[in-house]
């Protein structure tokens, strides 16, 4: 029994320097080179950076908004801080990185929906954690995680090293570190449309429609109210908006206007402006054509949708 | 629960803690309530079916050595074994039968007034259902006395190490382990720890990284043809030895902590030079369970040549009935079936051409022919195994060959990086070459060499695990489904 406590403890701790020596190395790897076709990656790359805007949100910012028409209209220097299938939660995470990096907004534009109000029920994985465990050092990444991951597997990331990388292993490949690094050391598509990726595909679409009932998630709407106060805690000038949703998909979106309607109350009642967009009798949500799906618009969309959008941030921006 | 789950890394070092604390008295019950529990975790109301079973079984089990005659021995054979054949009749097959039945009465215009069950099928049902009817069979033929201590009975099915993926036992190689005294052995525990490490390695590193591709192929198979169906393919082939081999492992290595010894179930077999040899070096335990139980009591192979011939078909085509309540199962049996009966057709050129190759001192290369040939017949079988449907499995044999696109991420990477791939390639090949070297110097996993040597093989498979494991993916053992 000795013996075997013996060889065991030693098979251990040998395993154990092991991997808070991969852990050192891994974190400083992926922290140092970022892979820049992943959004996250791409956005928390800038540092010291300055920018008069920035719109934050889920796919529907990144596909939907187009930072370079919106400067135009605007004067103003922008980021395009959306993420697809991202929620409220990871939305607040990337936004106090970008901060912390010594990056500044002077405007935030924030994009609700119902997939981001109620993320559970439409996306599969709306908390892309794989993609900030790098940061776990970090305590509002720690205690974002700790919200939105299973706790047993966040206490066993911070506090065993390396296991954090082992579960994520296809992303933090060491083939890929050997061969000299991530897919994307550079993304020239988002350092020119900084950050946005419009859709170019014209063919709408078409999903089998069934109805579906939205409610604000209780952790969405803590999210919601964290970037809220995190936003005027660092002096960012603070917009909401609804983008357009295709006009025939709304009506099998039961509760989506009430929820709407709730969040501006609430944002109003802080003294924060919304425009909502997503109306079914909005013009910009009639024709087929300027979308790619029910949810996201296509380049012929955008190419309304942000000029619009552009002069009604205009009027709220600082 | 699975082996490759945090549940049982907490699970384990309780179970057998505890085991070795308590007086031997108790250790049955501590085992029977851990294996009810790891078995429960997949559905728990299933545990009643298992019981069920258990309890026929244990019966019969008395009441055929009770009873006076060979006449009613065998009625009450016959009784066990029908109550054991009825619920994998109903939880496996029934839908497939009445499926088949539709189909047939569609075709000639009726409409079948016989109704689908909406069950699921128990874990592990078709290993602990043989493991069962082994008992009974054994105490018929006079090899193993009835047990008369119902835990232990009860245990000899549920024991958790092998109750949802086998080995499948036989009462005399277990029931007489529940009974003995084990202590805690250093080499016991030692070789056992080993043995689940290496399982794990074959589990989460190369059977859960092929499956990437794999998957990526079979789900996909309209966007693939040629190189692409046939690398998907020979990786799946690797990647169900590495999945059920690495279950096996980790099976025995668990047992071994404790102090049992159970039967080997896996010995190379892509390195065996003909069908019949590979059938004595995989799924060992399923493959003698058939030869003892069907092949034997058809007549085995002291029949006249076409009897010979029908038996091993019967036999293949049963045993591809077990894996699965479809087609290609069956199919992929009767392949195999088909590949014996050809081999013995073909045995004496063979032989011919093997002896001309030796003389002329090509013996090597006579081997390396043989073993690729077995590799490539099995691995066409395998494609029928995974397959979805039978449409599917015909897309492939038809596309297979169509070689006229070819593009290296698409056909070798699989569309999954070239990580994937060489990544695969070596570990593959790490894991050949140890059990090659090990094979020849009959040492498992260097455990004769000094204490360097197997200490950094170890520590060296554990990071290896960590590194490459592939984690993400909370992905089951193949053979859970049957």
């Amino acid at each position: 029994m000795k013996l075997f406590l013996r060889n065991v403890t030693i098979f251990f701790i040998i395993v154990f320097i092991s991997f808070l020596l991969l852990d050192k190395y891994y974190t400083s790897y992926s922290l140092n080179h970022p892979n820049v076709c992943e959004k996250s990656d791409w956005i928390l790359n800038h540092k010291n950076e300055s920018f008069d805007f920035a719109v934050l949100g889920n796919s529907r910012v990144m596909h939907m908004v187009d930072i370079s028409t919106i400067e135009k209209h605007t004067g103003k220097t922008g980021i395009n801080l959306g993420i697809r299938g991202a929620n409220f939660a990871e939305n607040y995470l990337v936004l106090d990185q970008f901060l912390k990096k010594g990056n500044t907004i002077k405007n935030l534009a924030i994009e609700v929906n119902m997939h981001n109000l109620d993320s559970r029920k439409q996306l599969e994985y709306p908390f892309h954690d794989y993609n900030y465990v790098s940061y776990l050092k970090d305590t509002s990444v720690y205690n974002t995680f700790k919200d939105n991951v299973p706790y047993h597997k966040v206490l066993m990331w911070k506090f065993i090293p390396f296991i954090r990388y082992m579960e994520f292993s296809n992303r933090f490949s060491l083939y890929k570190i050997i061969k000299g690094g991530f897919e994307c050391k550079i993304n020239p598509v988002f350092d020119l449309t900084k950050g946005s990726e419009i859709v170019n595909d014209k063919v709408f679409k078409d999903e089998k429609q069934s109805y579906v009932y939205w409610k604000i998630n209780e952790s969405d709407e803590k999210y919601l109210d964290k970037l809220i106060d995190f936003s005027l805690k660092n002096k960012i000038h603070l917009v909401f908006y609804s983008g357009p949703v295709y006009y025939k998909y709304q009506p099998f979106q039961l509760n989506y206007k009430n929820i709407l309607e709730q969040v501006k109350t609430k944002v109003m009642n802080k003294g924060i402006s919304f425009i909502n967009f997503c109306t079914m009798q909005n013009a910009l949500c009639q024709n087929q054509g300027d979308f790619n799906d029910n949810f996201h618009m296509n380049i012929s969309g955008v190419s309304k949708f942000s000029p619009i959008l552009a002069d009604s941030l205009s009027k709220y921006f600082k | 629960m699975l082996f490759n789950s945090l549940t049982f890394l907490a699970f384990f070092p309780v179970v057998t803690s505890l085991y070795f604390m308590l007086p031997h008295k108790f250790r049955w019950l501590l085992l029977l309530i851990a294996s009810c529990f790891f078995y429960m975790f997949f559905k728990p109301v299933y545990i009643l079916i298992l019981f069920g079973t258990i309890i026929i079984d244990y019966y019969a089990g008395i009441k055929i050595e009770n009873a006076s005659g060979k006449k009613n021995k065998k009625l009450f054979l016959i009784l066990s074994l029908i109550a054991n054949i009825g619920v994998l009749a109903v939880f496996k097959y029934y839908n497939f039968i009445n499926h088949n039945i539709t189909d047939a009465l569609v075709s000639m215009g009726f409409h079948n007034p016989i109704p689908f069950l909406n069950i699921l099928l128990p874990i592990g049902l078709s290993f602990h259902t043989f493991q069962a009817m082994s008992y009974t069979i054994e105490v018929y033929r006079g090899n193993q006395k009835a047990e008369r201590h119902f835990g232990i009975y009860a245990l000899y099915v549920m024991f958790y190490p092998q109750l949802v993926a086998g080995p499948i036992e036989r009462p005399q190689n277990v029931i007489h382990q529940f009974r003995e005294v084990h202590t805690f052995q250093y080499s016991n525990v030692s070789a056992g720890l080993k043995l689940m490490l290496w399982g794990f390695f074959k589990k989460v590193v190369i059977a859960d990284r092929l499956a990437i591709g794999v998957d990526e192929v079979y789900n996909h198979l309209h966007s693939y043809s040629g190189v692409a169906l046939i690398t998907a393919t020979a990786f799946f082939a690797i990647q169900i030895y590495c999945d059920f081999s690495g279950y096996s492992d980790i099976a025995l290595g668990t047992a071994k902590v404790m102090g049992f010894t159970l039967m080997t179930n896996f010995d190379r077999p892509y390195a065996s030079r003909s069908i019949s040899e590979f059938w004595t070096r995989w799924h060992i335990s399923l493959s003698s369970w058939f030869r003892d139980y069907l092949y034997i009591p058809l007549g085995g192979n002291r029949v006249k040549i076409p009897r010979l011939y029908f038996n091993l078909f019967i036999v293949f085509m049963v045993s591809g009935l077990w894996h699965g309540a479809d087609w290609t199962f069956i199919i992929w049996g009767a392949l195999h079936g088909l590949y014996l009966i050809i081999g013995l057709m073909s045995k004496t050129t063979v032989t011919k051409y093997s002896q001309f190759l030796e003389k002329n001192k090509l013996a090597f290369l006579s081997n390396t022919l043989k073993t690729i040939t077995v590799f490539c017949l099995v691995t066409f079988a395998w494609l029928f195994f995974r397959a979805k449907n039978f449409d599917d499995a015909m897309y492939v044999v038809k596309h297979m060959f169509d070689f006229r696109s070819f593009t290296i991420t698409k056909d070798l990477y699989l569309n999954n990086g070239q990580d994937f791939f060489i990544v695969s390639l070596l570990m593959i090949l790490f894991m050949e070459t140890v059990q090659y070297f090990n094979s020849k110097s009959n040492d498992f996993l260097f455990a004769k060499n000094p204490s360097v040597l197997k200490w950094s093989f170890c520590i060296g498979v554990a990071l290896l695990i960590s590194v490459f494991g592939v984690f993400h993916r909370n992905s089951e053992f193949i053979y859970f489904q049957f």
